[in-house]
């Protein structure tokens, strides 16, 4: 992947670029206005995609796999021509956003609600020890939570296992200037609202 | 889900509840066309509020909706609220009382809004309707007149029977913990605070009878339904021939004295099933509880629970899940129908809704 | 479908002014962000730079880097919401930073079950009968290496200017998947004074679009990936 600087008018209609140092995934071609808040691509990000030169040809045209073909001793051609690196793939089988019902500490377990974010999977409710949570997420659990459930197969240096992560919710602390919009919105919405009369 | 007949006549009153595994719904007809909607759920099958789907089916208009309840703010009481309000906007919007000072907006404005991130749906539902509605927000409290009219040469009142005065304290109490008090504060997502002494209670009076609807109002201390069911404005009301069970059933949203006090004797009930992990509503003893007190009961679905998913996600789930459940597993109506001035109620059962 | 996805991750960027050397593991563990052993992987990350003009670390789930006039939050492993969540945690507590625009990126890796299927969407999306005229040589393969389509939204202003902003989607043969197909989709939101209004920051407003938006685009962007897929095979 090559870096580009962007020319700032480069675009027909002379529409301003914003000056971006990202790198743009493939981006062979200048002229393109591209957006800059396209993925750039620090290193080691290789989760992208780095086709290289590779072409996604004509399904009529020559195969230079079939010619490969010829001697049966040669490893099958998709190894050959579209060998991937050497890295961990994860595919998901689901995700789940969950959120804490209820915690029972003397039997270690939360009653979740499930909502499925892939699929057409209606909710579920359940229940899970505390046990998968991970530790560093021990202190965010408690009623009414939000947690992140993953389930997914891993494939590592070519050995698939299943794998799954547990995860809680963080939200930054409330800050001065949330405070003080929680507080003028409360009295904006008090004063939208009557009361009925009370009878007897 | 078949089609739902025609609506009530104008001589006729009814009250309707809808329910799938998780959420409920309430439509009221008074008479004459004048509806009144309890909560909020959404139907599985087609996106819709369920009680907005009923409307529309039966051919009434938005117009003849008079009132929206909010009885509380629980996810599962809410969800399509604003859009109910949005599609009724000639309708008065009522929500409790514990929202009644700058603490309970306040809950609405941080857990609701998006002055933080943490909304929780059930806030941001309330808090969309509070913050947007043109006029006509009211709060309801014990002895609220929700809503009067004469209707079919008949007074016809609609009285909040909660919070009291003490549940609301208790719950501003409550929520005040989880309030920004400081800069560097924690944000925590809002849970449903138990027991549920902040919900709307709600009393229909047609006259000559009256229905009650019992929310998610639980029994806690003299908070819930011992505070009710010791007040004498709510005891001197027309008793009930016809109840939305509390609380689905639990034994936590009962107290004997309803079905002495506010009800009559062999009243007809309806619940909503709520499906909850380890904990599923209503029980077995629950449901022998309940049916020992009326003429007979009615929930909305079976609560069949099987998961329902591909085989290799149920797998991998049930690997760190146990008690894996669909919450909307089914969904059903219960609908109570009458002619003013006559004793019994026609119950018709629709979708999954059965016998208790 | 003859067709699996086999990588899917995300990266939230923005552009504007940042100041690199603030967005360290310390501090969004401070900040309670990231968790104690999230925060610990980053400081040992051999990758760790910290320096006035670039922060970067990466973690179990993420990788952060941090560029004066860049921002990129970008998943690693299982794509998750935590990344959205965590880009909002730190644009909140940044409210003064000024963002001049924010991109939500999806991409993924398609495998084909077969050449064919492969192959047939490469056709299908750039026919090859022009090109083979011109190159008809038995040396020469034509090829498709990269298409990406904008879509634009279709209101405009009094003055003709759009209202809104660009959504670009790209295909490409995978460089990761055997007989995988490429996609990704930038939503991209320009922040100015006008669309923000004079009581919210710019943070403050990419809070607003992350947090309305991400999930949102998630769901429509793969959406869009099954169904090119679907309708260039049922061609």
């Amino acid at each position: 992947m090559r870096a580009q600087m962007f020319a700032p008018t480069f675009r027909a209609g002379g529409t301003q670029h914003v000056l971006s140092t990202g790198l743009i995934p493939d981006q062979g071609s200048m002229g393109v206005d591209l957006s800059p808040t396209i993925v750039p691509d620090p290193a080691g990000l290789e989760v992208f995609n780095s086709p290289g030169d590779k072409l996604w040809t004509d399904s009529r045209s020559p195969n230079q796999q079939e010619n490969q073909l010829v001697d049966v001793r040669l490893p099958p051609p998709e190894s050959i021509f579209y060998r991937t690196d050497e890295e961990t793939k994860t595919v998901p089988i689901q995700l789940w956003e969950g959120k804490v019902l209820d915690v029972h500490k003397d039997s270690g377990t939360m009653d979740v609600y499930l909502l499925a974010k892939i699929g057409n999977v209606p909710d579920h409710t359940g229940e899970i020890s505390l046990e998968w949570v991970h530790s560093q997420d021990v202190d965010l659990v408690r009623p009414g939570a939000i947690f992140y459930l993953s389930l997914y197969k891993e494939t590592k240096r070519g050995s698939i296992s299943n794998s799954q992560e547990l995860r809680f919710r963080r939200l930054p602390s409330w800050s001065k200037t949330q405070i003080e919009r929680v507080k003028l919105e409360a009295a904006r919405l008090l004063a939208r609202v009557q009361e009925k009369p009370q009878v007897g | 889900m078949g089609e739902y007949g025609s609506g009530p006549a104008d001589n006729e009153v009814e009250f309707t509840l809808f329910g799938p595994g998780y959420g409920e719904a309430i439509a009221v007809h008074l008479g004459d066309g004048t509806w009144l909607l309890v909560d909020s759920c959404i139907r599985p099958d087609n996106g819709l509020p369920a009680s907005l789907d009923y409307l529309q089916k039966i051919n009434v208009t938005p117009a003849s909706v008079k009132a929206i309840v909010a009885s509380h703010w629980h996810d599962d009481h809410v969800r399509g609220i604003s859009k109910l309000a949005q599609e009724c906007p000639e309708a008065e919007f009522i929500l409790s009382g514990v929202f009644n000072d700058i603490e309970g907006t306040a809950f609405l404005a941080a857990y609701g809004s998006q002055i933080a991130a943490p909304q929780t749906s059930g806030a941001k539902e309330l808090y969309q309707v509070v913050s947007t509605k043109a006029g006509r927000l009211y709060f309801a409290t014990n002895r609220s007149a929700i809503f009067e009219a004469t209707i079919q040469n008949r007074k016809m009142r609609v009285l909040a029977f909660s919070p009291t005065t003490k549940a609301q304290t208790e719950w501003r109490l409550r929520a005040l913990s989880f309030l920004p008090q400081s800069p560097g504060g924690p944000i925590n997502h809002a849970p449903e605070l138990k027991p549920n002494v902040e919900a709307v209670a709600i009393h229909v009076d047609f006259g000559d009878d009256a229905i009650l609807l019992g929310s998610d109002l639980e029994d806690y201390g003299d908070l819930g339904w011992a505070a009710v069911v010791n007040d004498h404005v709510c005891v001197g009301q027309t008793k009930s021939s016809a109840y939305k069970i509390a609380h689905h059933g639990s034994k936590t949203g009962d107290h004997p004295e309803i079905w002495t006090k506010l009800l009559t004797s062999k009243a007809l009930a309806s619940l909503t099933p709520f499906n909850k992990g380890s904990n599923n509503l209503p029980t077995t003893e629950d449901r022998k509880r309940i049916k020992s007190q009326v003429q007979d009961a009615f929930i909305t679905s079976s609560a069949s629970k099987r998961p329902a998913m591909p085989g290799d996600q149920l797998k991998r789930l049930t690997d760190i899940c146990k008690n894996v459940a669909t919450v909307n597993s089914g969904f059903g109506a219960v609908r109570f129908r009458k002619a003013l001035g006559q004793k019994t109620w026609e119950v018709q059962l629709f979708g999954n809704a059965q016998g208790l | 479908m003859s067709a699996t996805i086999e990588i899917s991750s995300s990266a939230i960027v923005a552009v504007g002014n940042f100041n690199p050397p603030i967005f360290t593991p310390d501090w969004l563990e401070r900040n309670k962000l990231i968790g104690e052993d999230d925060a610990e992987g980053a400081r040992k990350d051999p990758g760790l730079v910290i320096s006035p003009q670039v922060t970067r670390f990466e973690t179990e789930l993420f990788a952060l880097q941090v560029l004066e006039r860049q921002f990129a939050l970008t998943s690693k492993g299982p794509l998750h919401p935590m990344l959205k969540d965590l880009a909002i945690g730190i644009f909140t507590l940044l409210p003064q930073t000024p963002i001049t625009a924010l991109g939500l990126n999806f991409q993924a890796h398609y495998k084909l079950s077969d050449e064919a299927d492969y192959h047939k969407i490469g056709d299908i999306l750039a026919p090859k009968e022009i090109w083979r005229s011109l190159f008809p040589g038995e040396n020469e393969s034509v090829g498709l290496m990269s298409l990406t389509m904008g879509v634009d939204p279709y209101k405009r202003d009094d003055k003709g200017k759009k209202i809104g902003d660009r959504k670009s989607f790209t295909v490409q043969p995978s460089g990761k998947v055997p007989r995988g197909v490429f996609f990704a989709v930038n939503d991209h939101h320009q922040i100015d004074d006008e669309r923000r209004g004079k009581d919210v920051t710019s943070a403050e407003y990419a809070v607003k679009i992350t947090d309305t938006l991400w999930q949102k685009t998630w769901d429509e962007s793969m959406h869009v990936f099954a169904s090119i897929i679907e309708q260039c095979l049922a061609k």
